[in-house]
């Protein structure tokens, strides 16, 4: 039950993200210069930033960013893992031991280094869309080890199972064994791992936007809105500013913990 | 035996950060603008100057031996954009860090655990809400916005640190604690009116022990990395600020040290870590 509610909470969140073109009363980038900082008001429901924009719209649209790119991420992530979990079960033990030492050193080295220094040698000036998709891929394709230890532990169990060696038994290819057997074998896995990682890459993008680099603007995403943060002398005056972003967060945050369990984290 | 353990310890570190070190010179030897000055911008430079001034170009392994070679004698290089030897940067900002880091993790696991163990000892709905509705709170909120939450109350930078190593370890080492507090020795204990501290002390907390040392290693793994934002947004100069500085100015050299020395004090604390567990359990 508690699952279920989460699940529906979670999809309107995100139906209000989806939809924002059609809930937000302005566009994300739209300014109205003439009015800048202004108080929540009719026209604008949680007031404007300093450019004059509205920040319920780019609430809306920061949504619709943030939770389509974690989970795309934890998507590319959880296909690199499963890739090399399957390579390392076909490929022999010289292959399976070479791929566990490189996940092995990606686990030993600190993850948002790791994203800086790769993050730091692509173009830092691009466009809107190019910085959602670097940001995702990077971190989807950087933050794999943790997944591929759990589903190349998973294989390997799988493979050493009976129906497996009968599998093999009865002349079955690897192929078909792969995608008959195995899969359906590791899917629960492979759905936990996918639910685990969407929170964290959610906090991934939250503060690699945040520093500046993540998602560029104007496209607002959860971290870019946080950016707002930096002019901390205003916030106790005006709560408005962060408050409804930062009670959206832990709300989908803490959603996000109960769907894989359906329990509370 | 532990000589055996150690050796094998030391030596996965150093090939660990060796082969960290490889795929850091292959992303600076790689990258668009290597060897590229400035001076190319010059519009009064002729052509043939500016690519008479280039270095010659080398391959990979050679540059990655060379910067060994300096790393050994205390030479980082230089770092392009602060125009600075990166080693004195490193000596004036590390000790920052490793403030931060060791007042911040140290808090948030002291308090980590001693929030599990009340909640082990007292058992009650009570001593259990507080910690899990809190560590709920800060696990949903980036490292940065806590760093700057921090800055807003007029707290120090390692304060936010400890806001990001608490819920981690309070999860983490309550669930370990609440295993041991099952065994079936601490429930005979506690049949014979053992008093709840003594339970704590004698019987649960060494059964746990290894898991709580392993416990602190993922924290120190988990707190340094977790200090370039925290480090960012409160102005604390310490190398993670530095690491962020250098990522905007795609400053690789620097980037690739930065990785490098982070890599070190992860693993260092992992091993140490791993180690005590380690001879913690041999003794049990």
């Amino acid at each position: 039950m508690l699952r279920w509610s989460a699940v529906a909470a979670l999809l309107a969140i995100l139906a209000a993200g989806l939809f924002a073109n059609w809930i937000a009363p302005h566009g994300y980038a739209d300014q109205d210069r003439e009015s800048p900082n202004l108080s929540p008001s009719r026209q604008y429901p949680l007031g404007t930033d300093e450019l004059g924009r509205d920040r319920f719209s780019r609430l809306l649209y920061g949504t619709r960013v943030s939770l389509l790119l974690a989970p795309a991420a934890a998507a590319i992530s959880i296909a690199v893992a499963v890739a090399l979990g399957g390579f390392t079960a076909y490929a022999g033990a010289g292959w399976a031991r070479a791929s566990s030492l490189v996940t092995d050193l990606m686990l030993s080295l600190p993850t948002i280094l790791i994203l800086l220094t790769v993050r730091a040698m692509l173009p830092l000036n691009v466009s809107a869309l190019a910085s959602i998709v670097i940001t995702c891929v990077l971190i989807g394709a950087l933050n794999y080890p943790p997944a591929a230890r759990v589903i190349g532990a998973g294989v390997d169990a799988l493979l050493k199972s009976d129906f497996i060696l009968q599998a093999r038994a009865t002349g079955q290819s690897p192929g078909r064994i792969l995608i008959r057997q195995l899969m359906p074998g590791i899917r629960p896995v492979l759905i936990a791992q996918f639910w685990l990682l969407v929170p964290v890459f959610v906090m991934a993008e939250a503060n690699l936007s945040l520093l500046g680099l993540g998602v560029s603007e104007p496209m607002p995403s959860w971290g870019n809105l946080l950016r707002e943060l930096e002019n901390y002398s205003a916030i106790p005056e005006r709560p408005w500013v962060l408050a409804p972003l930062g009670v959206l967060m832990v709300t989908v945050l803490c959603l996000y913990a109960i769907l894989p369990s359906g329990e509370p984290a | 035996m532990a000589l055996r353990f150690l050796a094998k310890h030391a030596v996965r570190l150093v090939l660990t950060v060796l082969i960290a070190g490889l795929l850091g010179a292959a992303l600076v030897r790689i990258a668009p603008a290597f060897g590229v000055s400035e001076q190319e911008l010059d519009p009064r430079l002729s052509r043939e100057f500016v690519q008479g001034q280039r270095p010659e170009p080398v391959g990979i392994l050679r540059y990655y031996g060379q910067f060994l070679y300096g790393v050994a004698h205390g030479d980082f290089g230089e770092s392009p954009s602060l125009q600075r030897p990166i080693g004195e940067l490193l000596r004036e900002r590390l000790p920052v860090s490793l403030e931060n880091l060791a007042f911040g993790a140290g808090a948030g696991i002291v308090l980590g655990f001693l929030c599990a163990m009340v909640a082990v000892v007292f058992r009650s709905p009570l001593a259990r809400a507080v910690p899990v509705a809190s560590s709920t709170v800060l696990l949903s909120l980036p490292s940065a916005a806590l760093g700057l939450l921090f800055l807003l109350a007029g707290w120090p930078p390692a304060m936010a640190l400890t806001a990001v190593v608490f819920p981690r370890v309070y999860r983490y080492s309550a669930a370990v604690l609440a295993r041991s507090a099952d065994a079936s020795h601490v429930l005979a204990a506690r049949a014979r009116g053992v008093s709840p501290g003594r339970i704590l002390c004698v019987h649960v907390l060494p059964g746990a022990a290894p898991q709580l040392l392993a416990i602190v290693g993922m924290a120190i793994s988990l707190g340094f990395p977790a200090l370039v934002p925290i480090e960012a947004v409160c102005d604390s100069p310490g190398v993670m600020q530095l690491a962020l500085k250098a990522a905007m100015a795609r400053d690789l050299p620097l980037l690739v040290v930065l990785t490098m020395v982070a890599s070190v004090v992860v693993l260092i604390g992992n091993a140490a870590a791993d180690i005590s567990s380690d001879v913690l359990r041999r003794e049990s």
